[in-house]
């Protein structure tokens, strides 16, 4: 008998929940394949390894920008490669819940529905993000009450307020945590004339990026290709630099959730006064971003217990109650 | 002959309209009891055993990897 499962299908990590068991697998988004042969050669932790550093005839990709599949063969056989690493076979197709951006197309939902049929499941049924992370950081939204999450990933940032068991307002932008590494890429690249890879990037806003001053501030020596000579060139990158940098990105989150609180209704708005906002999703955890958050709405900002699971979790939650949270589902609502 | 084509007629009318008020406060009533089941099955207590669960096998991890 086939456990059914959640898929969080992000744009930089995919975790996947099973019935009765909990989070099973927790990778990256990312797979490397032969490029003349198209064989995949490896997926998850060791794909994302090879980033950056594979020779001419291996590539690694990241199937899914901004919450959506560009590239729908290689996104199936990732599906399908990490359903068979939790045990899925072609005798035991279990059903799936899978997370979606809320802003998704209707093409889009169908590219990740077809694929997860087509890598195994029985059935596919699609949940939006900012609510299944309402549910996996355990906010009372069975109640009428405002709850309101913000969920900030690799390539989208969702806002929702929610109350009884429904989404009542919504502020979605295709920009996320990949943004702020690709602003730090080209902001070296243009202001010290060297080139860092994606991985580098990501290394530099996790060890100094942040949305606000805050307290013991480090430098970081950053090394990559100098521009005009092709060598091998060491920088220091201060904070304040850093903060410049990926301002732009950070002014696009915080102004959606500026928008997503003037669309709530007035009775919920007092709400988050008192109970305040929730941010979920890696992108959440770049340092400042809570106090900024909150510096420009004049509302608490919290941080979830697990935000990096709370999506699957909320997803998983679905799987262990399909019958009762059938209408969470897409498409479902009566 | 006619008084008894219209009594058949009151009846059926009567029986038809019974049914259809039946049938619609038990529509409304299951779309009540439904609603109620998703806003449950929705509640923290509901979710607190997953909690639990996850929170677990992250208590084992560690663990495992302290040991």
């Amino acid at each position: 008998m086939a456990r059914d499962l959640a898929i969080d299908l992000g744009t930089a990590n995919t975790l996947v929940y099973m019935q009765g068991r909990g989070i099973v697998l927790n990778e990256p988004s990312v797979i490397a394949l032969n490029r003349q042969t198209g064989e995949v050669l490896a997926t998850g932790h060791e794909a994302w390894s090879m980033i950056g550093r594979t020779p001419g005839y291996i590539v690694a990709v990241r199937p899914l920008r901004g919450g959506a599949i560009t590239d729908f063969d290689v996104t199936e056989r990732m599906i399908r490669l990490l359903l068979q690493r939790v045990g899925v076979s072609r005798f035991t197709r279990p059903k799936v819940v899978i997370c979606v951006p809320s802003a998704i197309t209707e093409v889009e939902r169908r590219a990740v529905t077809d694929a997860a049929r087509r890598a195994g499941a029985a059935d596919a049924q699609l949940i939006e993000q900012p609510m299944a992370a309402a549910i996996g950081a355990n906010l009372p939204i069975d109640e009428p009450l405002g709850n309101m999450v913000i969920d900030i990933g690799g390539g989208t940032s969702e806002t929702a307020v929610i109350s009884l068991g429904g989404i009542v307002a919504l502020e979605a932008v295709r920009v996320g945590s990949f943004d702020i590494d690709n602003a730090i890429q080209n902001y070296v690249r243009r202001e010290h004339g060297i080139a860092i890879g994606e991985r580098t990037a990501e290394e530099i806003k996790v060890a100094i990026g942040s949305a606000a001053e805050t307290p013991d501030e480090m430098e970081a020596e950053v090394s990559g290709r100098d521009l005009m000579a092709g060598l091998p060139k060491t920088v220091i990158l201060k904070p304040e630099e850093i903060r410049y940098a990926i301002d732009d990105v950070v002014s696009q989150i915080v102004q959606s959730v500026v928008r997503c609180l003037a669309k709530a209704p007035p009775e919920l708005s007092q709400d988050f006064l008192l109970r305040g906002m929730y941010l979920v999703g890696g992108g959440g955890l770049l340092r400042g971003l809570a106090e900024r958050i909150e510096r420009e709405t004049q509302v608490p900002v919290r941080m979830s217990n697990m935000p990096l699971e709370a999506v699957v979790l909320g997803a998983g939650h679905c799987i262990e109650n399909y019958n009762a949270l059938k209408r969470m589902f897409m498409g479902q609502r009566r | 002959m006619t008084l008894v084509l219209s009594a058949v007629i009151v009846v059926c009318v009567t029986v038809f309209a019974v049914l259809l008020a039946g049938r619609r406060r038990s529509n409304s009533d299951d779309a009540v009891a439904s609603f109620r089941e998703h806003l449950d099955a929705l509640s923290p207590e509901s979710r607190q055993h997953m909690f639990d669960r996850v929170q677990s096998r992250v208590t084992d991890t560690e663990t495992d990897h302290g040991a």
